[in-house]
């Protein structure tokens, strides 16, 4: 049993906004989404200077890019358990909309998970 | 790249200029002749690529089961996660501004020169690249002798490709038709020099679930089938304008442009 995708957005991922996501780079601005196929939810996250400055569930994705995944794969990803890409290349995950975008969130994104992995949906996000 | 059980690999460092580090992973069997070298380019890091890319990692199994001496490497900063005090992504975002890859591709000159030494100093280099890893290859082909080169969806639409298209003999392109970056009819009539097109199935740039497929393809493109030593395709298409070299696969178009 899964905790529920807002304990990620609302509460993990909510203590990392407003810094930047990685260390010394803040060279990426982009809108997009992450889709919970299985859940039929969508998140709509807003990345300004490598900063996620909003997220928020709404009822239609928004922005460039949408990733689709199904909520157990996407707690291993945040958890640091698989990488975005590799869950990509193993079509656990799909990128729609801007690819080279979505390539590139999904690589940042991907060392962000490694550095703060959200494990059982907990609230911690103490670094690695 | 992890190396395997069933053939011999090692991990060569080559310092290319003071604090950066390069390490080439290097696959052969007992019995792999020396007298050539393929280099496997991977592609952007900024994108995810290292030599863990799923494309990357089937050319290179594939070669050296065949059995061809075969490397790959990870460009600057891809292992560290930061090249000097500069975060991987940041310097790679330069890079992408000033669209001067010229430290990349002195690296890979810097890798290859010293794998090969370490080999066999004569042996004829062969380049398979995918995706970004064909500007670097097509750039380093200028510095260094390369006997063939396969590229796998070249990003046409990021990069001009078309000036460099004169390093390498009779470049080899495979494209899926559907792949945004290089679609079909993307290289018709891209430079001066004459290459080869081909067409394999694939949904998109990725080639997930059909790498396999496609490293075999790519390879008896190059070499042949396996074990088998061509003579020298550029000549042998010379005489005949209308054929590509290699044989073609079943289901995989191919196209003289």
């Amino acid at each position: 049993m899964h905790p529920p995708t807002s304990d990620y957005f609302g509460h993990f991922l909510a203590e990392h906004m407003n810094r930047p996501l990685l260390d010394g780079y803040t060279g990426l601005d982009a809108d997009f989404c992450i889709h919970f196929r299985d859940l039929g939810e969508h998140w709509n996250l807003r990345l300004r200077a490598g900063q996620i400055v909003g997220v928020a569930p709404d009822s239609a994705p928004r922005g460039a890019v949408c990733f689709e995944v199904d909520q157990p794969v996407f707690w291993e990803i945040v958890g640091g358990q698989a990488s975005p890409q590799a869950a990509f290349f193993a079509r656990r995950t799909e990128i729609r909309g801007d690819l080279f975008l979505g390539m590139k969130l999904a690589r940042i994104l991907g060392l962000f998970f490694e550095r703060f992995p959200c494990k059982d949906g907990i609230r911690d996000g103490r670094e690695r | 790249m992890g190396v395997n059980a069933d053939y011999l690999g090692e991990i060569i460092t080559v310092e290319t200029e003071p604090g950066v580090a390069l390490q080439a992973t290097v696959g052969y069997q007992d019995h792999t002749p020396l007298d050539r070298l393929l280099v496997v380019f991977p592609p952007h890091p900024s994108l995810g690529g290292d030599s863990a890319n799923n494309v990357v990692a089937a050319l290179f199994r594939q070669a050296v089961a065949r059995p061809v001496l075969a490397m790959t490497f990870d460009y600057r900063g891809v292992r560290e996660g930061r090249v000097g005090e500069t975060s991987l992504l940041a310097y790679w975002d330069r890079l992408e501004e000033s669209r001067d890859f010229r430290p990349i591709v002195q690296d890979a000159v810097a890798v290859i020169r010293r794998v090969r030494d370490s080999f066999n100093p004569d042996a004829a280099l062969w380049f398979a690249a995918y995706s970004f890893g064909n500007l670097v290859a097509l750039q380093a082909a200028r510095e260094v002798a390369v006997r063939g080169f396969a590229g796998i969806s070249p990003p046409v639409f990021e990069y001009d490709i078309a000036p460099l298209l004169t390093g390498v003999p009779l470049p080899i392109f495979w494209i899926a038709p559907q792949d945004a970056f290089c679609p079909a009819g993307a290289l018709d009539g891209l430079g001066t020099g004459r290459l080869c097109v081909r067409e394999f199935p694939s949904e998109d740039h990725f080639f997930r679930g059909s790498e396999e497929a496609l490293a075999g393809r790519v390879l008896e493109g190059l070499f042949g089938e396996a074990t088998e030593e061509r003579p020298a395709d550029e000549a042998r298409v010379s005489a005949n304008r209308a054929v590509c070299s290699g044989p073609a696969a079943p289901g995989v178009g191919g196209t003289d442009v």
